[in-house]
């Protein structure tokens, strides 16, 4: 409803005023060491994420937690402005998370670690509590896993259901992943499948996110020794771009050119030669944040503003993230710039 | 020296065991001179071996560092959660002029399906930091091998040296010396038998002399 989404804007770009300036940022890279660069965020929102942080760890681990506390809470903070469908648009936004955190308990249990580790590699920011994932955790197996999420009705549930039996019987915890991806984005394009301006920049956003994904994947393909119908089961469907033979040229060496020539006709962005694959990702996933963070500057009564202001807080943090690194490294602060997502 | 009994049997013991330790200090010698051109040759590797495991420990720490600040500790931790894996080591023992030194080297196991990551979700950065620590393992190994080979290598050279030395300056001089010893002995002995055996027969011709003037006398 327009008139929610207004009030949640407002409250957003209310938000926007405690995302850091390049002062503040320009000020941490300056500072000698991990001590100083604390006390400058002493003086910044992050404060008492950092505190309440410090209390269980120091260093650069404090900082992690700390940044990933503040972008939990902000994600909460934002979901509690919310109600009816702009709420389902913003927890379909942050399904992502949802995503990763289901996979890190998939991969812990696969490799039989004890709840307690797996907890420490989830970051509660979808729409699962700290609390459900704790649960989630605790189970015995996928199937168990898939119980609890359908008491919660989470669109991942039935997915995961259904591909308890295939990962019982042989074990196959990469099928069981791929049948999540798919199904992720299958549930993301049928929310956002609507006429109206928010579903198409919702399908707009997601659509981009799995074309760039497509691309990453088939240039990692193409390094993997596998035949074209094994590479296949690693494409996404929902693309605006990327087709199934795109992918496929492009997972292929010998048709990656065609693969490219084919996506510059379609307005894809330039990337580098895919023989360095972390400058692809680097300058695809660049490219993604500057887009997703110009929404902010959409339409004011849209859910353009709540996914341009959720970018660029991503945005602060891997920034944060970087220059914290930077005074363990010694990294020079060209270096850091360089790296450093500006938008 | 009071303890040996200058006889001629023990001088041609001393003098086979004066032959046996020459022997022996010139195989030490040769086992030493061997081991040193290996322990040279195994330095130069792990001097290599440390260089390359720093720039390989340096290289992977700042693009694990950079994939932490790029994707999360989370992300990061989340692949790693997906594959225990376990690396397999191959020993092999190479005999270097009787001493064992081991040689290790790692066995690469092939990925099953179900150990591979996911391309979707896993990034180029986290697999080439993946990459990159399998190569410090690697290299870590190799310090280790190379560094194991010239601990023992060097505790070898140790040895021989001590043993050389203990036969040049102990053995060999004290078996010398015996030689010498039983020798003047011997000599000594000859001399006074000669001695002796010419007193004898001047006291036999004196005799002799005696029997024959006073036999000319009657």
């Amino acid at each position: 409803m327009p008139a929610d989404l207004g009030y949640i804007n407002a409250r957003v770009k209310g938000m926007r005023s405690r995302l850091l300036s390049p002062g503040q940022l320009e000020e941490m890279l300056n500072v000698p060491d991990i001590e100083g660069m604390m006390q400058v965020l002493m003086n910044t929102p992050y404060a008492r994420d950092l505190e309440e942080a410090l209390s269980r760890y120091t260093g650069i681990r404090a900082i992690d937690e700390a940044l990933s506390r503040n972008f939990f809470q902000t994600t909460r903070t934002i979901l509690g402005f919310a109600d009816g469908r702009p709420k389902r648009w913003i927890q379909t936004i942050l399904l992502r998370w949802d995503l990763a955190n289901i996979r890190s308990i998939l991969r812990g249990k696969h490799s039989g670690r004890p709840p307690e580790e797996i907890l420490g590699t989830l970051l509660p920011a979808g729409e699962l509590s700290e609390v459900t994932l704790k649960d989630l955790a605790e189970q015995p197996d996928v199937r168990a896993m898939a119980g609890v999420l359908g008491l919660w009705e989470h669109p991942l549930a039935a997915p995961l259901l259904e591909g308890a039996e295939e990962y019982a019987r042989t074990g196959d915890l990469l099928s069981l992943e791929l049948r999540l991806d798919r199904a992720y984005a299958a549930h993301v394009l049928r929310v956002a499948s609507g006429k109206g301006h928010n579903e198409q920049v919702l399908r707009m956003v997601l659509q981009l996110e799995i074309d760039l994904t497509n691309v990453k994947t088939a240039l990692k393909a193409q390094r993997v020794n596998e035949p074209p119908e094994e590479k296949r089961r690693y494409f996404i469907p929902g693309g605006q771009v990327v087709t199934e033979d795109l992918f496929l040229d492009l997972a292929d060496p010998h048709r990656e050119a065609q693969g490219r020539r084919a996506l510059r006709l379609r307005g894809f962005p330039e990337f580098p030669p895919s023989s360095d694959l972390l400058e692809v990702e680097k300058a695809l996933d660049r490219f993604f944040s500057r887009e997703i963070s110009s929404l902010y500057l959409g339409d004011p009564l849209g859910i353009d503003v709540v996914i341009g202001y959720l970018a660029m807080k991503y945005n602060e943090i891997v920034n944060l993230r970087l220059i914290a690194r930077s005074k363990l490294l010694g990294l020079s602060r060209e270096r850091v710039r360089r790296e450093m997502v500006l938008v | 020296m009071q303890t040996i009994s200058p006889t001629r049997m023990n001088l041609l013991q001393r003098r086979n065991q004066l032959r046996l330790a020459e022997q022996g200090v010139d195989l030490l010698k040769k086992k030493r001179d061997a081991l040193v051109q290996d322990f040279f040759n195994v330095v130069r590797r792990a001097l290599e071996a440390r260089e390359r495991l720093n720039r390989k420990c340096e290289e992977a720490y700042v693009l694990l560092s950079l994939t932490k600040a790029w994707e999360g500790r989370e992300a990061l931790e989340s692949a790693a959660l997906a594959r225990k894996q376990e690396l397999f080591v191959d020993i092999d023992i190479r005999n270097v002029w009787g001493t064992k030194i081991p040689e290790v080297s790692p066995v690469n196991g092939r990925a099953t399906p179900s150990d591979r990551y996911n391309p979707v979700d896993v990034s180029a950065g986290t697999l080439e930091t993946r990459s990159n620590f399998e190569e410090v393992l690697a290299a870590l190994l190799e310090v280790a091998s190379t560094e194991v080979k010239l601990k023992k290598i060097g505790e070898e050279i140790k040895k021989t040296t001590r043993r050389v030395n203990a036969l040049e300056q102990i053995v060999i001089p004290r078996i010398r010396s015996e030689i010498r010893y039983i020798r003047a002995v011997l000599e000594q002995r000859e001399r006074e038998d000669i001695y002796r055996l010419k007193r004898i027969k001047k006291k036999l011709e004196a005799k002799e002399k005696g029997q024959r003037s006073s036999s000319e006398i009657f």
